[in-house]
């Protein structure tokens, strides 16, 4: 993914701390239970007015993260039996007053006896001539290269996966469908050119417009977060060849102005995760029903992603033939890093399977971060006393970030409960790429995380900070602190759905320390240390 | 000035902490795992003494490391073996909030409350371990209890069934969690089924005390009072407790020999008389014998007061309601029969004494819906012949 923005203002900086969780790349992987089941594992999730037209906000939701480009035969399903849904917080009640959940079906095998997910070459190749019998030569092998995901161009397309979405407006369910009729198909896997010899348009294919003017797509994606995962969880252990400031995790001045580089490795390069992306126009997403102004109490709404399994319960449903029985949430995201940097590790799973209107319970790990108590003990220990001051707890600084106050909310918004939403002031409009900045709000770009998050925004750095105390204070709390993972390792779009494509099986590729990748290292290597 | 991480004094230190405080962390775990085995134990063999070595291991172990999770979860689990519901729950509950995505410490919480009665707590903490892993063994466990509690015998039996499927632990696991269900089975009139799953336990573990004690209630519901009897003499022999002392006795009456029978209630009574006001008791027992054997109402009634005000669970209010009745408070009778049947158990015994409460209180189709829900649930249990007879007598020309 690409960025532009850039420096360092200072206003809000970010979410992470103050609900659940939030310092690195979102959250792979970071609760007990998600750890086992990945397919309901939310890896990001994101909420901005879309870059094209500001009466509208995209939605992403991330799951299952960090899959293998090339890891066939069966790629990346969506899981059948999740319920995969958005939420949405009109109201200031930490609750939802508008959802969309999505469904998926088991994946349909076309071609039974065929032994991979995906198969297809040119326009179809037979048996030749020398083919041993039973199949005599000119028989169909190897049908055409996949260049749909439905009818003609489709018949390779062996694992295909549908999707239904359901709306739900304070609880009143509809079902919605496509314009001009027909099934919401999955995007898979970018399987490679052989295969699918023009990925982006096939890809594109899978944007649907539903019949009431919301446009979606789901299916595999370049997972856009980046960072420098493995420096992260090694009790915080940034690469020092990637700091010129001679503090590793410290950023020069430049590098920090940079958003067009990396200066240590993307874990997350090369990876594809699966998307889930919505775009719904404001009036569909306000109390009011109208495109708000910034100033307007009603502009500011709370979102959050969950993933849900049918729960296994003590009681039985009343009515099981006519109702389906419930659903048990086995992850939630809002802001980024909450449950993977907050929460403790004893917690996450009851983190991930509570309801954001009841994140009080949690205040005490956002009062007193244990992240910023790891900062200060080991950069103080490495690099001397004051190096790394962090505010006195209880850290009230966060505590706005997990409330509607400004500087995204306007003046006069009800704060509502604590609860790690991702809260998006929809009356403020889209930053031009040009003047878009990593840093969001703390880059002085309104339209950035913690308003909404992009996909660009450099959510890692961000919330460095603000665990640092950057919100407490911007002048003695203000380290220029960062991973050295300034930008995504493929381009993102425009336009929805904004992530850029599923890379290619065939040709991606992990930029791992000591390896070609890092262009502001000597020779464009990644540094090792 | 602060010491970093590089001043070699602090090296040296660390290194010598690590040093002297291995032989505890040593010890510790060795105190665990023999905790852990002797609950075990105690639990396949019925053996005091097992229970008591893993009480002293764990409270070795805690005086060396009074913060350890585990030890502490251990020490829960022997105040549950003990019947100390309380105590367990005020242990349990700081572990459990301390800790919350331990699925164990939700089952201790879950365990406590089920002993005391408190059946919204204990099924709150039981379906948060279903909820964390729907397919935990320990979350299956607790579940079932509760479904059989709340009267879905059905589906009581199917976490039994699925929990005794997907358990990947020892074999004294799937012994135990086989003779729950065997339990369940003989409860609700599958005598044939419960002896079928103890068999196979008792030829894979011939001395498991608890498949051995439900065979010999499988034998008593199959009308085979001597072997019963003879199992039972066995058990006691090992088990020398009031309880299997009781179950003894009854099956002594039951094969006709009284005389025997009225020594082995004796000492029954004698053993459970001593342990009135402890919290590992045989009240339950207790307030059967004084009300059905040797009328004592008043007696009984004090005995079951005395336990309704260390727990509440449905069996103490049956106990509580049935000591009443013999007393001749039907009123109070009733209202406490009817709050233990709320919460839903369909049980043989309940149902029949359920019904001769309202007999007594001469609510004959309530009495008549009670018996007849009795012998739905087992026409072959302990109390299915007087249900029978109840009925016969308030309509003599039934069939």
């Amino acid at each position: 993914m690409k960025m532009t923005g850039r420096h360092i203002a200072v206003i809000l900086a970010a979410f992470m701390v103050a609900q659940p969780g939030a310092v690195f790349g979102a959250s792979h992987r970071e609760a007990p239970i998600t750890a086992l089941d990945r397919a309901a594992d939310i890896a990001d999730f994101f909420a901005f007015v879309s870059y094209d037209d500001p009466t509208k906000v995209t939605f992403i939701l991330d799951v299952d993260p960090l899959l293998d480009a090339s890891n066939g035969p069966n790629y990346f399903p969506f899981d059948p039996g999740i319920q995969y849904a958005i939420n949405i917080d009109n109201n200031q009640t930490a609750m939802a007053e508008v959802s969309f959940q999505f469904q998926f079906s088991s994946p349909a095998s076309a071609l039974p006896n065929i032994y991979t997910g995906f198969l297809g070459a040119l326009s179809g190749i037979p048996a030749p001539a020398d083919s041993p019998a039973p199949v005599p030569p000119g028989t169909p092998i190897i049908p055409p290269a996949i260049t749909a995901l439905t009818g003609a161009g489709s018949g390779g397309f062996n694992l295909s996966q549908t999707y239904t979405i359901t709306m739900l407006v304070n609880g009143v369910p509809t079902v919605l469908t496509k314009q001009g009729g027909g099934n919401f198909y999955a995007v898979p896997a970018n399987v490679g050119p052989r295969t699918m010899p023009n990925y982006p348009a096939l890809a594109a294919q899978g944007i649907y417009t539903t019949s009431n003017g919301i446009r979606v797509f789901a299916g595999t994606a370049d997972d856009p977060f980046y960072i420098d995962l493995g420096a992260a969880f090694d009790t915080f252990n940034p690469r020092s060849g990637a700091f010129p400031s001679g503090i590793p995790g410290v950023l020069t001045a430049a590098q920090d102005a940079d958003n067009t580089q990396n200066y240590a490795p993307d874990n997350v390069s090369g990876y594809n995760v699966n998307v889930i992306a919505i775009e719904v126009p404001i009036a569909m997403l306000t109390s009011t029903g109208q495109v708000e102004p910034p100033t307007s109490s009603a502009a500011t709404i709370g979102a959050w992603g969950t993933t849900s399994r049918p729960a296994v319960t003590i009681r039985s449903a009343p009515a099981p033939v006519r109702y389906a029985g419930s659903f048990q949430q086995v992850q939630r995201m809002g802001n980024p890093l909450i449950n993977e940097l907050i929460i403790g590790t004893g917690f996450k799973d009851y983190w991930s399977m509570s309801q954001p209107v009841n994140d009080s319970q949690f205040a005490n790990f956002d009062l007193d971060p244990k992240l910023a108590r790891v900062l200060n003990a080991a950069y103080e220990a490495l690099f001397g006393a004051g190096v790394f001051p962090i505010p006195t707890p209880p850290r009230t600084d966060l505590l706005p970030l997990v409330t509607y106050a400004p500087p995204i909310a306007a003046t006069g918004t009800p704060a509502g409960p604590v609860a790690d939403l991702l809260r998006l002031n929809t009356g403020v409009p889209p930053t031009p790429a040009a003047n878009r900045s990593r840093l969001g709000l703390l880059g002085g770009d309104a339209a950035g995380y913690p308003n909404g998050r992009r996909i660009s925004d450099d959510v890692t750095d961000i919330s460095l900070r603000v665990v640092q105390g950057i919100l407490a204070d911007s002048t003695k709390y203000n380290l220029l602190l960062g991973d050295g993972v300034n930008v995504n390792d493929v381009p993102l779009q425009e336009t929805f759905p904004y992530v850029g494509w599923a890379q290619s099986g065939y040709t991606a590729r992990h930029v791992d320390p000591g390896e070609p990748g890092c262009t502001g290292d000597a020779g464009g290597i990644c540094p090792i240390n | 000035m602060k010491p970093t991480f590089n001043t070699p004094v602090k090296t040296v230190g660390l290194a010598l902490l690590a040093v002297l405080t291995a032989k505890p962390a040593a010890q510790v775990d060795s105190l665990k795992l023999r905790a852990r085995t002797s609950l075990k134990q105690a639990r396949a063999s019925d053996s005091a003494n097992s229970l008591a070595d893993a009480e002293e291991a764990i409270h070795q172990a805690l005086q060396l490391a009074p913060d350890d999770f585990e030890g502490r979860k251990l020490e829960v689990k022997v105040l549950l073996a003990r019947r100390q519901y309380r105590e367990a729950l005020e242990r349990a509950r700081p572990l459990n909030h301390g800790t919350p995505d331990d699925v164990e410490a939700w089952g201790l919480v879950s365990d406590a409350a089920l002993g005391l009665g408190d059946y919204t707590e204990a099924e709150r903490s039981a379906q948060w371990m279903l909820n964390l892993r729907s397919t935990n063994v320990g979350g299956l466990e607790r579940g079932a209890r509760l479904r059989e509690l709340f009267g879905d015998n059905d589906g009581a039996r199917q976490f039994w069934e699925s929990a005794l499927r997907l358990s990947m632990a020892d074999e004294e696991q799937r012994a135990w969690l086989a003779t729950q269900l065997a339990s369940l089975n003989r409860r609700t009139g599958r005598a044939d089924q419960a002896e079928t799953l103890l068999r196979q336990v008792l030829e894979a573990l011939p001395a498991y005390q608890p498949a051995l004690a439900e065979m010999a209630r499988v034998r008593m519901q199959q009308h085979q009072y001597a072997s019963a009897a003879a199992m039972l003499r066995e058990r006691y022999q090992k088990v020398s407790r009031p309880d299997v002392q009781f179950e003894f006795a009854r099956a002594l009456q039951m094969a006709g020999r009284d005389a025997e029978a009225q020594t082995a209630y004796q000492d029954f009574e004698r053993g459970a008389r001593a342990v009135i006001d402890a919290p590992c008791n045989y009240n339950r027992e207790l307030v059967l014998y004084y009300t059905d054997r040797a009328p004592r109402p008043a007696e009984a009634l004090r005995v079951a007061k005395i336990e309704m005000a260390r727990r509440q669970d449905v069996e103490t209010l049956d106990a509580y309601a049935w000591a009443l009745y013999a007393s001749g408070d039907l009123a109070e009778a009733q209202r406490q029969m009817d709050k233990a049947l709320a919460v839903g158990l369909r049980d043989a015994s309940f149902f029949y004494h359920a019904g001769a409460i309202a007999s007594k209180r001469k609510d004959v189709s309530a009495a008549v819906r009670y018996f007849n829900d009795s012998l739905s649930v087992s026409a072959e249990s302990e109390t299915a012949g007087a249900a029978r007879g109840a009925l016969k007598e308030m309509n003599p020309h039934a069939d």
